[in-house]
């Protein structure tokens, strides 16, 4: 393909030239940026820093289009005679107008495209402070489950689309910045060097609250987010993409002279939520824990949970950025310094990032871009989670009377007579600290080979890279309560880990328009290249001098490394047909890619789509524009590193190697395949009264076949398990997304969405026995893969000593409605999160039930009493509570300054000044009545979340923000 | 022209980057798909050695834990999980996908390690290995295979146990029941032995210094002869049996600690001693010290602390402590000299030698008890002596109480907490194995 097109060149073939200026309604400031496009030709340029274009045109009567994102577009005709055309634009406040990305090289109107790709734009992301991107996008994408896994700062959340898509593989979404395959690893800290949460030889880490590092961005560096949910949409993206692509563009520069904005927030966070626990009488106390504690009952209600999560840290936001250039050369810089306060003293969240990107164009057919990133980020998080050695606070609280007295007197802290741990020795004293320092580099040139009235090509080179670093110091003391425990006194664990993601694709993409202009015909081909490297070293060491937490200055040292590299080749091909007056949109594409992580290296799998839309112009007179869509594609779901590889653990005798069959018993499979998922999505998208609404709805089903499974061997094999492709799994679900303007007008909007998601899964296939994946057993309750039941099915026993589904982890559905509406200079907006139904295993409700220490615990009729004795005769049930909420995520009050006030007060370049008061997360309803409902003990899952087990406790955020743009 | 050069000079690094390199594990060394190192190394020969010992050092304090709490010797009061007193106990299910399924898996992961080393060997050259090495290599490898086959066959007795591993996952090997088993395995220690004796002088490995009276064939054979000794006694075959403990190390004259170790570390990537680990929750059976004779030297082994109670059940308590094994790097044996005393005298009484019998049993009671000699003029007086002193000296060194009670039928004479409390006869078949095997798993 390269070399077919390489030879030709051809030239536009323009007769006569029309100019003109493109304005804002309302305003009349000129639109710089705007595309200006003859309609039926591949003919185009854009608005300067002026508003103004020129454009060489065939003779004859032509049309033109003009179009910019965040305004609605507009054709207008032209006869012959016609030189000079000036045009204004109305805002598009629902995007209905914006560009959609459909393959590696291209994008399509959104009203043209075929599936229900969700679009989240800056200021939709900016509307309050927020601590990482995902939290952000919580509740404003229909489909997208966005969960935290705990209160901790600085991020540690899941999102998933359209439901479970795996149990064994990648759980998340693919993440691309401007063309960068990033990372979002989770490095766990390895806690559990301390909290011994898992145990064995090769501890499993899941437990440990780690950050997946997709939270190292800087939200308000992104122009606009698109989300593909599933394979339809998302097969041109390959084996990397059954778990839906995040697809992120960040802000670039525009010409015109520099335009500043700085940004300055200040805030606070404070405790949501407490899980309370029992007033103790003298009596009920000396009953439960003998006559030695009646002195102690004398100290009254001593709250540990306010003391230890009750700060309210100041916090605060910097951002500074700078967009600007000439039309060959253009740029935006910015840069971000924050830190985010714990409620818990001695954690927090800092981060300081810096981007450049620069776009430059050379002669009117090349044009280069490159985007640089670099983050720091500092995470202080403290230890919680699940435990076994009396580290975690919510383990150690629920045995905690509240009348005991743990204050430290001179530096000294009393040991807690009821535990293995001081909470407020272990708060001040054990340290779990993580440093970031990550690159993110982009580097495209695009050369447009022909720009003809009748075709355009042009090759797109692209290379990404992202790096980061990750170091992590967990450290505890000698002198700490617990240490005391295993015969080594104190623990320090330092953590180095490396990943490297790289990757480079070649594309062409060529546009071929008839003279006829009856269709636009799209053909985009390219390959692909990526690589990942992952080292991680950590270094365990016990035994301590005191004072010294470097690992080598330890009585016992355990050192561990792993390392992962995986390298992949994809080959794509994708043709648009645009045509009946751009009615009507088919999408035919294909891609082919390799993997190493797959048993054969060289074995290239096939993963296509297809896709129709068809817009129906004024079906009905309050029916502006009506689309029928309907979209069928495959994608795939790698297996992970070393899946395929059957391995000895070496281990050794006093320093004597050997290889002995590695403990956990896996045999690998040298013919491990990619998951596939097929997804068939159908739905319409409408645009009502003059565009004054919009409604997407979806249905969609999901298959995922080849599932990678652990078979249960027979024991005396030697092994315990074998992987293999097997099972299938079955997603179906419907998505609404209403979007509303009941008043528009120059000073006075309000805008209003609705979006509405359910999804429900089943395993549809299931070649081996039901088995538990995930939880700590029936009896605490459990995740169950089984033929013909949800897969995210929760599993207990029952006082007959059956097991039995007691609950779902799934919603019945989520919802979630937000209002903007501005008025004058004000500006109120608002978002609640619903979610209905999901069950959560609330285990440190059973843990404060064990330590008799609940609120409702008290004498032998209590409600506690009741629950806890019923769930000893064997009905796990108990604690498996429906997490319904429903949460304000966002509230901010915003005002801008009277622009006649601003330039009196303000040097006379400012353009406008903005106040606003926000808040995040600031109530929730639910009768779920553990801390949070939002939780998950063993990190991002694919089937095992919803299992609280002495999480950070959640917290609401205030901020105030000055925004001054000059 | 200058188009198509910018075209070569994009595609051709673009293509000469697509060559992906099948690069092995990075993080563990690769079992070969065929299970066989083809012409092995002296290094890998001497890896896969280590290895064996290792593979049956990691079940060994856990077997030894699980037939002492069965046999009440020790308690392990960990209120973390209840079932080491309910299941173990007898005192619920002993449920074959829990507890009960233990003690399987990892034998038969050696056995399966074993059989790499043994296979590897075959296809061994002669530039790198004489034949001498090769065959005392085998000796070793086959006397492993044993070993971790008895201890399976310890815990499922009359159920019976496979006594090979399939070459694939699905090539189970059949269950032979208790007499079968005893008989390949013993018939193994004799290959063994045949290996060994054409084994020349050194083995092509150095063992750990657990092993360091048995680091030649010709030492190693009293290794063998000893277990083979061992497996006699429960194969009923007592003549074997005293000719087997013949050729043993078996020396009144030696000390009675005498013996082969597993070792243990505190050094990465080693395994510290896991009694050492759980001493906070572990308490000897209060029967232990109860039922000792006054002045006994081996109560020693206990001493006094904290009182543990069981969380499902006060009746489970304890404050004697464990004192065998002081540090993280204290050895446990496979077998020592003082084991072998007693298994001669449990083979003289077995071949109606009473005198013999109570000659070993008194100088056990003298030399490791610091006991008077006692009389033994009946066969039952003399198992009920026998039984004794196996359970002072061999505490927490096997799980021997469980195993002889069950071989002399007394299992009933094992006192339990109370009536919802029993010993168990067998540990079940695990559930996956039975599962594997569609549903059934019985012996033949």
């Amino acid at each position: 393909l390269l070399l077919v097109f390489a030879g030709t060149s051809a030239q536009a073939q323009a007769e006569r030239r029309v100019t003109g200026q493109v304005t804002g309604a309302g305003t009349n400031e000129p639109l710089p940026g705007t595309s200006v496009t003859v309609v039926g030709t591949a003919l185009g340029t854009y608005t300067d820093d002026a508003g103004r274009f020129a454009l060489q045109v065939p003779s004859g009567a032509v049309t033109l289009r003009f179009r910019r994102l965040g305004y609605r577009s507009v054709d207008r005709a032209l006869t012959p005679d016609i030189a000079e055309v000036n045009v204004s634009l109305e805002r598009d406040v629902l995007q209905l107008e914006t560009q959609v990305v459909t393959g590696e090289a291209t994008s399509v109107a959104r009203r043209n495209v075929a599936n229900d790709v969700a679009v989240v734009s800056a200021q939709e992301l900016d509307r309050a402070p927020t601590p990482t991107i995902e939290n952000a996008l919580q509740g404003k994408v229909a489909g997208a489950y966005i969960q935290a896994n705990s209160g901790a700062p600085g991020g540690g959340m899941q999102v998933q689309l359209r439901g479970v898509t795996t149990i064994n593989a990648s759980v998340d979404p693919l993440y691309v910045i401007d063309g960068v395959i990033v990372s979002n690893e989770a490095v766990a800290p390895n806690t559990n060097a301390i909290t011994e949460a898992s145990g064995g030889a090769n501890p499993s880490l899941t437990q440990d609250n780690a950050v997946n590092r997709i939270a190292d961005l800087n939200p308000a560096d992104i122009e606009r987010i698109e989300i593909l949910k599933g394979a339809s949409a998302s097969a041109i993206y390959g084996s990397k993409a059954a778990n839906g692509v995040v697809i992120i563009t960040t802000k670039q520069g525009v010409a015109g002279r520099p335009q500043f904005n700085v940004t300055q927030r200040f805030g606070t966070f404070d405790l949501a939520n407490k899980f309370g626990s029992r007033t103790w009488t003298l009596e009920d106390a000396t009953d439960t824990f003998g006559p030695e504690v009646a002195p102690m009952v004398q100290n009254g209600i001593i709250d540990l949970e306010e003391e230890l999560f009750g700060e309210n840290p100041l916090s605060y936001e910097t951002d500074l950025s700078v967009r600007g250039g000439s039309n060959t050369t253009r740029y935006f810089v910015s840069g971000l310094i924050k830190e985010d306060g714990g409620i818990m003293e001695g954690t927090g969240y800092k981060k300081q990032s810096l981007r450049l990107n620069l776009t430059q164009n050379f002669g009117s057919r090349i044009t280069a871009n490159i985007g640089t990133n670099l983050v720091h980020a500092n995470t202080r998080r403290g230890v919680t989670n699940n435990d076994n050695a009396g580290v975690s606070h919510y383990m150690v609280l629920p045995f905690t009377p509240s009348f005991v007295d743990l204050e430290p007197t001179d530096g000294v802290y009393p040991a807690n007579p009821f535990e293995r741990s001081n909470p407020l020795q272990t708060r001040d004293l054990v340290k779990s600290d993580e440093d970031v320092y990550r690159f993110i580099g982009s580097a495209s040139l695009r050369w447009d080979v022909i720009t003809s009235e009748r075709q355009t090509l042009a090759f797109t080179i692209q290379g990404g890279l992202d790096q980061f670093t990750q170091r992590n110091d967990v450290f505890s003391p000698p002198e700490v309560q617990f240490e005391t425990d295993d015969g080594f006194l104190g623990t320090s664990v330092r953590g180095d880990a490396t990943n490297i993601n790289s990757n480079f694709s070649i594309n062409a993409a060529h546009t071929f328009i008839p003279a006829s202009g009856a269709f636009t015909a799209t053909t985009s081909a390219g390959i692909q290249r990526d690589r990942t490297t992952l080292t991680a070293v950590t270094t365990i060491a016990e035994d301590l001098f005191a004072g010294q937490r470097n690992v080598d200055l330890a009585g016992r040292v355990d050192p561990a490394e792993t390392r992962q590299k995986i390298s992949g080749l994809a080959f794509y091909a994708q043709e648009e047909f645009l045509t009946l007056g751009e009615r009507l949109l088919l999408t035919a594409g294909a891609r082919a890619e390799r993997s190493t992580n797959n048993g054969d290296i060289d074995k290239f799998y096939f993963f296509p789509k297809a896709s129709a839309s068809y817009r129906i112009p004024e079906p009905a007179s309050f029916l502006n524009e009506l689309k029928l869509r309907a979209a069928v594609g495959q994608s795939g779901n790698q297996p992970l590193y070393g899946m395929k590889f059957t391995t000895f653990e070496p281990a050794n005798i006093l320093g004597q190697l050997g290889l002995a069959i590695g403990t956990n018993s896996v045999r690998g499979n040298p013919e491990i395949k990619p998951e596939r998922q097929t997804e068939i999505e159908i739905g319409f998208d409408a645009e009502l009264f003059q565009q004054r609404a919009s409604l997407n709805f979806s249905v969609y089903q999901k298959s995922i076949s080849d599932l990678i499974l652990q078979r249960t061997v027979a024991p005396s094999t030697g092994f315990g398990v074998e992987l293999f492709n097997g099972a299938e799994l079955r997603n179906r679900g419907v998505e609404v997304a209403l979007a509303l303007t009941p008043i528009l007008r120059q000073d006075f909007d309000w805008v209003s969405r609705v979006t509405f998601a359910r999804n429900v899964s089943e395993v549809t296939d299931l070649p081996v026995p039901a088995f538990e994946t995930g939880g700590f057993g029936t009896d605490l309750g459990a995740f169950r893969i089984e033929e013909g039941r949800s897969a995210t099915q929760i599993v207990g026993n029952t006082e007959e000593g059956e097991t039995i589904e007691i609950g779902d982890a799934a919603p019945d559905f989520q919802m979630s409605f937000s209002n903007e509406i501005s008025f004058g200079n004000f500006r109120v907006y608002g978002l609640l999160d619903w979610k209905k139904g999901g069950d959560v295993i609330n285990l440190t409700k059973l843990l404060y039930d064990f330590g008799a220490n609940t609120p409702d615990f008290g004498g032998d009729d209590s409600e506690g009493s009741r629950r806890l004795t019923s769930w000893l005769s064997g009905n796990t049930a108990e604690y498996v509570e429906d997490a319904s909420y429903l949460k304000l995520r966002e509230v901010t009050v915003g005002y801008t300054l009277p622009q006649s006030f601003v330039s009196r007060i303000f040097p006379s370049q400012t353009r406008a000044v903005r106040l606003e008061v926000s808040g995040r997360n600031l109530y929730t309803w639910t009768d779920y009545t553990g801390v949070d409902p939002e939780v998950s003990n063993f990190g991002n899952q694919a089937i095992a979340r919803n299992i609280d087990v002495a999480p950070y406790p959640p917290s609401r955020s205030f901020f105030f923000t000055a925004s001054v743009d000059f | 022209m200058k188009l198509r050069t910018l075209g070569l000079v994009l595609a051709v690094p673009l293509l000469g980057a697509c060559k992906d390199v099948n690069n092995p594990d990075l993080n563990n060394p690769i079992i070969p798909e065929t299970g066989v190192f083809e012409n092995p190394s002296r290094t890998t020969v001497q890896q896969l050695a280590i290895g064996i010992i290792i593979g049956s050092r990691t079940d060994q304090a856990a077997h030894i834990r699980d037939l002492s709490i069965i046999g009440r010797d020790l308690y392990n009061l960990d209120n973390a999980d209840p079932r080491w007193v309910t299941e173990l106990l007898g005192n619920s299910d002993f449920d074959p996908g829990g507890f009960g399924g233990g003690h399987w898996l990892p034998r038969y992961r050696n056995v399966r390690t074993a059989n790499i080393l043994l296979n590897s060997l075959a296809t061994a050259s002669t530039e790198v290995f004489t034949s001498e090495e090769i065959s005392a290599a085998e000796g070793f490898a086959k006397t492993f295979k044993a070993f971790d086959l008895y201890h399976v066959w310890e815990t499922r007795e009359a159920l019976g146990i496979p006594v090979e591993v399939g070459t694939t996952v699905d090539d189970l090997q059949p269950i032979l029941c208790s007499d079968a088993a005893l008989g390949a395995i013993a018939g193994l220690l004799d290959e063994a032995v045949a290996d060994l004796d054409a084994g020349g002088d050194d083995f092509p490995f150095t063992l750990p210094p657990g092993f360091a009276s048995f680091n030649t064939p010709e030492t190693f054979r009293e290794l063998n002869r000893a277990l083979r000794g061992k497996v006699a006694v429960y194969q009923r075959q007592f003549t074997t049996a005293l000719t087997a403990l013949g050729q043993s190390f078996l020396n009144t004259s030696a000390p009675l600690e005498e013996g082969a170790y597993f070792d243990y570390g505190i050094g990465a990537g080693d395994t510290p001693n896991p009694i050492f680990q759980s001493l906070n929750t572990f308490r000897a059976h209060p029967s232990w010290a109860a039922n000792a004779q006054a002045g006994d030297d081996r109560l020693a082994k206990i001493g006094t602390g904290t009182n543990r109670v069981a969380s499902s059940d006060p009746i489970v308590q304890s404050n004697r402590t464990i004192l065998n094994y002081p540090t993280a790097t204290s050895q446990i044996p496979l077998i020592t000299n003082k084991e072998l005393i007693l298994l001669r005298a449990q083979a003289r009484i077995g071949a109606n030698d009473l005198v013999g019998a109570a000659s070993d049993i008194n100088f056990i009671r003298l030399n490791d008890g610091g006991l008077a000699p006692v009389a033994l003029v009946t066969a039952d007086a003399a198992i009920t002596e026998l039984l004794r002193q196996k359970r002072y000296s061999l505490f927490l060194e096997s799980g021997s109480r469980w195993v002889d009670h069950r071989f002399y039928g007394r299992l009933g004479s094992i006192a339990v907490e109370s009536a919802s409390y029993e010993v168990h006869q067998t540990y079940p078949i695990p559930q996956d194995e039975v599962l594997a095997r569609g549903g059934t798993a019985s012996c033949q």
